[in-house]
């Protein structure tokens, strides 16, 4: 069978892709083209026989298609640019070894997919920041009557009351893991980051600060954790999400474990790097689950944790921001003894 | 005497809610819906503490502080903003941009009293 695509063929085939398509020799010399290409460039047939186009792209695409030209080996270079309200995207290959063909032009109306990302993110954002405002009235509203604002309440309204008040803290959880979850998935999250020094212990009180205001299992995290050879290590990070992290790390560990377990913290100067265990004498994960321990949306089900609330964000949240802090995370645990979360974090920005 | 409080927020029920739940904690509470509303009431109310938020339409929280700071009549009045982000400096944060402290939404009560007492004690 004759593998070789004649020049023809290749043109059928490269109309129907929904890129454009220009091909260059050796010599810069455009060889094979689709009408895409054409028509975002605004090249034309009589451009390509003069040889004569270069007046038709971008400095900086021309920029590139030099580079790709001189490069030694295999090259992939990319490129946005925006043009009469539209956006272009612009790649340029560089192929090994073949003697006709050396580099290739990729070019893509990129507008409509831009578009279409932007007003997700401007949704998703402005949804999530507008939600805070009635979730805080709801809150406070319901902390007050909870606090014992209206007096005589009858039994059966105190119960609808506290089923209120659990749910409104559940949707607190989400709309800040929900927050944490869009700016890790749009590169937000790294912008984001603001490093300052501090001791560990002041991020970890911080987290169990906010747990303990919490119904149990969390609010009674005080009498259950132990400060286990814990050296309070300055560290050099993102105050915010360590704390996160510490929050994710204790809210776990408190809720799959026995009521009144203790849940251990230890912390130490790892010449350089920060060294941080979290330690519960819970239910632990099964062998088959641990692979997926960190991804999104997991959750292990078993009798245990179907009784427990989870949205199953917590971990993947707390490795990616452990990540983004250049740090490590990883898990020990052992089905029905218990799980260790160990951490480690550079102990100054940039080394 | 009840302490005065002064809550600026353009959520209207959010203001509301934060106020009674003052008073039933033992304080004057009064909101203010915009900027503009907020600056005039902190001369006439003549608050203890004023709580503000940032992101508002119209007069930004930073434009109110610095109107707040500039006056002779509220330069001394704290001022605890409502933020999304948290710091392990937040209250230095908050204090380099003329603010003693800050809170972020959505807070239980008591911790809002909590921040408030510090400020109203001193």
């Amino acid at each position: 069978m004759n593998m070789n695509v004649t020049h023809k063929e290749f043109e059928q085939i490269a109309d129907y892709l929904p890129v454009g398509i220009l091909v260059f020799d050796p010599g810069m010399q455009i060889r094979l083209w689709n009408d895409l290409a054409l028509q975002l460039t605004g090249i034309g047939i009589e451009h390509i026989l003069s040889g004569n186009y270069s007046s038709l792209l971008d400095e900086k695409v021309l920029a590139m298609l030099a580079v790709a030209r001189d490069a030694e080996k295999t090259s992939q270079q990319h490129l946005l640019l925006e043009k009469d309200n539209r956006t272009v995207s612009y790649t340029v290959k560089r192929v090994p070894d073949n003697s006709d063909i050396e580099t290739i032009l990729i070019i893509e109306d990129a507008t409509r997919f831009l578009q279409i990302e932007r007003i997700e993110r401007d949704f998703i954002g402005t949804l999530l920041h507008k939600l805070r405002g009635p979730l805080s009235t709801l809150k406070t509203s319901l902390a007050m009557m909870q606090g014992g604002a209206i007096e005589g309440l009858a039994p059966q309204g105190r119960e609808i009351l506290d089923m209120g008040y659990h749910e409104v803290n559940r949707l607190v959880t989400l709309t800040n893991d929900l927050r944490d979850l869009f700016l890790i998935e749009t590169g937000l999250a790294e912008k984001d980051i603001e490093i300052e020094k501090f001791n560990v212990s002041t991020a970890l009180n911080r987290a169990v600060e906010d747990l303990a205001r919490m119904p149990d299992p969390f609010g009674s995290v005080r009498k259950r954790l132990v400060l286990k050879s814990f050296f309070d290590v300055p560290v050099e990070t993102d105050f915010e999400k360590l704390k996160k992290v510490f929050h994710i790390l204790l809210k776990n560990a408190l809720m799959y474990s026995p009521e009144k377990s203790a849940v251990a913290v230890e912390c130490c100067d790892n010449s350089g790097s920060v060294d941080i265990k979290v330690c519960d004498q819970g239910i632990g994960m099964s062998l088959a689950g641990m692979p997926l321990l960190f991804s999104k949306y997991f959750r292990e089900i078993n009798h245990a944790t179907r009784a427990a609330e989870g949205n199953g964000l917590g971990l993947f949240i707390a490795k990616s921001f452990v990540t983004l802090m250049k740090g490590t995370i990883y898990c020990e645990s052992m089905q029905g003894k218990g799980s260790a979360f160990l951490l480690s974090l550079p102990q100054a920005w940039g080394k | 005497m009840a302490a005065k409080v002064l809550v600026i927020d353009d959520e209207k029920l959010l203001v509301k809610s934060t106020c009674m739940a003052l008073s039933f904690y033992g304080f004057e509470a009064k909101g203010a819906l915009d900027g503009e509303e907020g600056l005039s009431a902190a001369v006439q109310f003549a608050p203890k503490v004023i709580l503000l938020d940032i992101m508002m339409p119209g007069m930004d929280g930073w434009q109110v502080l610095s109107r707040l700071r500039a006056e002779e009549i509220t330069k001394n009045i704290p001022v605890i903003i409502f933020t999304a982000k948290e710091h392990s400096n937040g209250t230095s944060l908050a204090r380099s941009k003329g603010a003693v402290d800050y809170i972020s939404k959505p807070f239980e009560p008591e911790e809002l009293v909590a921040v408030l007492n510090k400020y109203i004690a001193a």
